[in-house]
């Protein structure tokens, strides 16, 4: 034998180096791989706490994927992502509000994820209701999936009604004599048997809200915002103005509380407040005794607004294919079962199953079917047009005009409409 | 009669003390009572707040706000970073506002107006047309997600160009002969500044120190954009995150960490009002 086997020669120390930089190098390439993504949200207290958990239950699942909830603060949300998008620091994924969506979506900030769900069996996309896709689909492309479902019902206090004596909306539900007429007149009722509370409201203290209850009573008169294609303002629409004339005859008589004045639902003054699920998180502690109820009926039938939010993976990502992962996996059945405690879920298989309906410990499964799961086929998304912002100001900036006791209701919604319109050409 | 005109006098100088103090105390109360306000809404709880929104005195006073906002958020952290920032941003912004200031006012040297009136334009120039090209600037240097961003846009920014402005006005109406009394006494420039100038800038170093820390305390817009982590979060975004699943505000929580972060201000205020004072009437007399 004239040559030795390789492996038997002695390894030189130049080698051994080698061996180990390539080594060295490899360990390090695959400690790089480790993907850090970024999630962001505008959830606080409990709803955060779950984020984080399920974060963490995600990386143990795919140990090469870290993901860091972070929490921002809602009113200055798509300040902060529009200019970390711009910087080049775009977050991976995280809540979108169905307000901004069609801003996000028409600056391209949104991935679509049609190709993953169609690739993916297990997404179910049918499983959620059509409704809550409608804002988050364009052409064929997916560019969100929703995770709250939750239609803005009314809230009241049964010790109120019972003070003045009155059928409560429960009662005029069964008797289906919940309307708006009756709404009115029980406010007045509570009003003049406590004079220190208030009947009741469908405007928010956040008056950039506005739209959030006074919009079920102008779809209920056959009112609107826009018209279908988002070309014209609607504003001053017969349906429109019946709705806004009902809210200033209400504060005019003092059953409903002024613009500004900061009484709330949870203080035991007001006796009907329009708000959604979540709201029920902060009536843990009442001393009062509450329900829940559908919206009253109107001219045109039962409507309400359908509250949207959805998880996104933003274009800006360097890791698409994780961050959409991760958003997969939050929109699964199983985790969107956990997260129902918080959020009505769009999946319908969950939406109506007992494990839902008696998630909520504040709200008994019957009501919440009543005011939740009914509503939701005559619930509508707003859907809005990219620089809602900017139309949303208008109607802020006139509301203390609308609602004063001499206006004429009609005029101030006709200028309303006149600052809006070229806001849509 | 003297006598009786003495004592006529000297009562009507109570009776019309006595109005100007009545006076006063009237004119306090606006600006008194949202602060009182605010510490007695941070020991109730979210509904008593709103039950009677101009009551004062807490059905039953708990401490329970202001521990939950310790154990349940980083509140602390966040606290911690408002200080140090502040303070680090006072410190640098008194240093170099006060040695441009002197430079500008005292020092020839070429292209000084320009350099002055370029300095000045920070303090005009809209944070919004900025904020893109610094954010991507600290981008490109590998700081964000750090509080040096939120340090240097204050020291070299709007802040930090006002105390140059301020400081140099300052100087400029020293006289003169001051700076060549002390050259005859054989103190060079260093000199000159540390013995004799800065001393005689006290109110203003103090007044600069004072919106310094404010600026620093207030900001919100540059820690919302370059911060991510809530524990690297300052105080003013901090108020922002006591909030329900949905974003919906728990107000007592918020109060009772509002509360807790006017203290410093309370306090930087209450040790520096004296020289702050004198130093608006300083300025005023020398108009």
């Amino acid at each position: 034998m004239k040559h030795m086997p390789m492996k038997h020669t002695p390894m030189k120390p130049l080698h051994r180096h080698l061996i180990m930089l390539a080594l060295l190098s490899a360990a390090t390439a695959s400690a790089q791989e480790k993907v850090n993504l970024r999630f962001t949200t505008w959830a606080g207290g409990d709803g955060l706490k779950l984020l984080q958990t399920l974060a963490t239950e995600f990386g143990k699942k795919n140990p090469n994927i870290n993901v860091e909830v972070e929490s921002i603060p809602f009113a200055s949300y798509d300040q902060k992502l529009t200019v970390q998008m711009a910087g080049g620091t775009s977050p991976d994924a995280g809540w979108v509000a169905e307000r901004s969506a069609p801003a996000y979506m028409a600056s391209k900030s949104l991935l679509d994820l049609s190709g993953y769900v169609k690739a993916n069996s297990n997404m179910l996309i049918s499983d959620y209701a059509p409704a809550s896709m409608t804002l988050w689909k364009q052409g064929n492309g997916i560019y969100g999936l929703p995770f709250s479902f939750s239609p803005v019902f009314m809230y009241y206090n049964k010790d109120l009604f019972q003070k003045a004596g009155i059928p409560t909306p429960s009662e005029l539900l069964a008797q289906k004599k919940w309307n708006y007429a009756a709404f009115e007149a029980s406010a007045a009722a509570i009003k003049k048997a406590s004079p220190n509370a208030y009947g009741g409201t469908l405007l928010r203290l956040d008056p950039s809200n506005w739209a959030a209850g006074i919009l079920a009573a102008m779809y209920s008169s056959g009112g609107d915002i826009f018209n279908k294609d988002l070309s014209t303002c609607q504003m001053n629409s017969a349906g429109t103005v019946q709705a806004f004339e009902m809210m200033q005859r209400m504060i005019k008589d003092g059953s409903a509380p002024k613009l500004g004045e900061q009484v709330t639902f949870a203080s035991g003054n007001l006796g009907m407040y329009a708000d959604q699920v979540s709201y029920s998180g902060q009536l843990s502690t009442v001393k009062f005794k509450w329900d829940i109820v559908p919206m009253p009926s109107g001219p045109k039938g039962q409507h309400t607004l359908l509250g949207q939010a959805g998880y996104a993976v933003f274009s800006g990502s360097k890791h698409p294919k994780e961050a959409t992962q991760f958003v997969a996996f939050l929109s699964s059945a199983a985790i969107m079962k956990r997260t129902a405690q918080f959020f009505p879920p769009p999946r319908r298989s969950i939406l109506s199953s007992d494990t839902y309906l008696n998630s909520n410990p504040l709200i008994p499964a019957a009501s919440l079917r009543a005011a939740v799961i009914k509503q939701v086929s005559g619930a509508r998304a707003l859907i809005v047009p990219a620089n809602w912002a900017q139309v949303n100001d208008v109607v802020v900036r006139n509301m203390e005009r609308i609602f004063r006791p001499s206006a004429n209701v009609k005029d101030e919604l006709n200028q309303v409409c006149s600052e809006i319109n070229p806001l849509l050409k | 009669m003297n006598l009786d005109r003495n004592v006529n006098r000297s009562s009507l100088r109570v009776v019309s003390n006595g109005v100007y103090y009545l006076v006063m105390l009237l004119l306090a109360v606006p600006f008194l009572f949202p602060t009182v306000w605010m510490f007695a809404a941070s020991l109730k709880s979210d509904q008593e707040i709103f039950q009677n929104p101009l009551a004062l005195i807490p059905q039953s006073i708990s401490w329970t706000n202001f521990v939950r906002i310790f154990h349940d958020y980083p509140f602390a952290a966040q606290y911690f970073n408002s200080v140090y920032i502040a303070i680090v941003v006072t410190l640098c912004t008194l240093v170099i506002g006060a040695l441009a200031g002197y430079g500008f006012a005292r020092l020839r040297f070429p292209g000084k107006d320009f350099m002055f009136i370029l300095c000045l334009s920070a303090m005009m120039l809209p944070s919004e047309a900025l904020s893109i090209p610094q954010f991507a600037l600290f981008k490109f240097l590998g700081l964000n997600n750090t509080h040096i961003p939120i340090i240097l846009l204050q020291i070299f920014g709007g802040t930090g160009a006002l105390a140059v402005f301020m400081m140099r006005q300052h100087f400029l109406t020293l006289p003169k002969e001051l700076d060549e009394a002390a050259l005859m006494d054989g103190l060079d420039r260093w000199g000159i500044f540390w013995k004799i100038m800065l001393p005689l800038a006290r109110p203003v170093l103090v007044a600069t120190a004072i919106f310094a820390f404010l600026n620093s305390w207030n900001d919100y817009f540059n820690p919302l954009v370059y911060l991510n982590s809530s524990e690297q979060y300052t105080l003013p975004l901090g108020l922002q995150t006591f909030t329900d699943p949905l974003g919906g505000v728990f107000w007592n929580l918020t109060l009772a960490a509002s509360t807790l972060s006017t203290l410093p201000l309370l306090l930087a205020f209450l040790v520096a009002q004296r020289q702050f004072v004198q130093s608006m009437v300083g300025s005023g007399v020398k108009g």
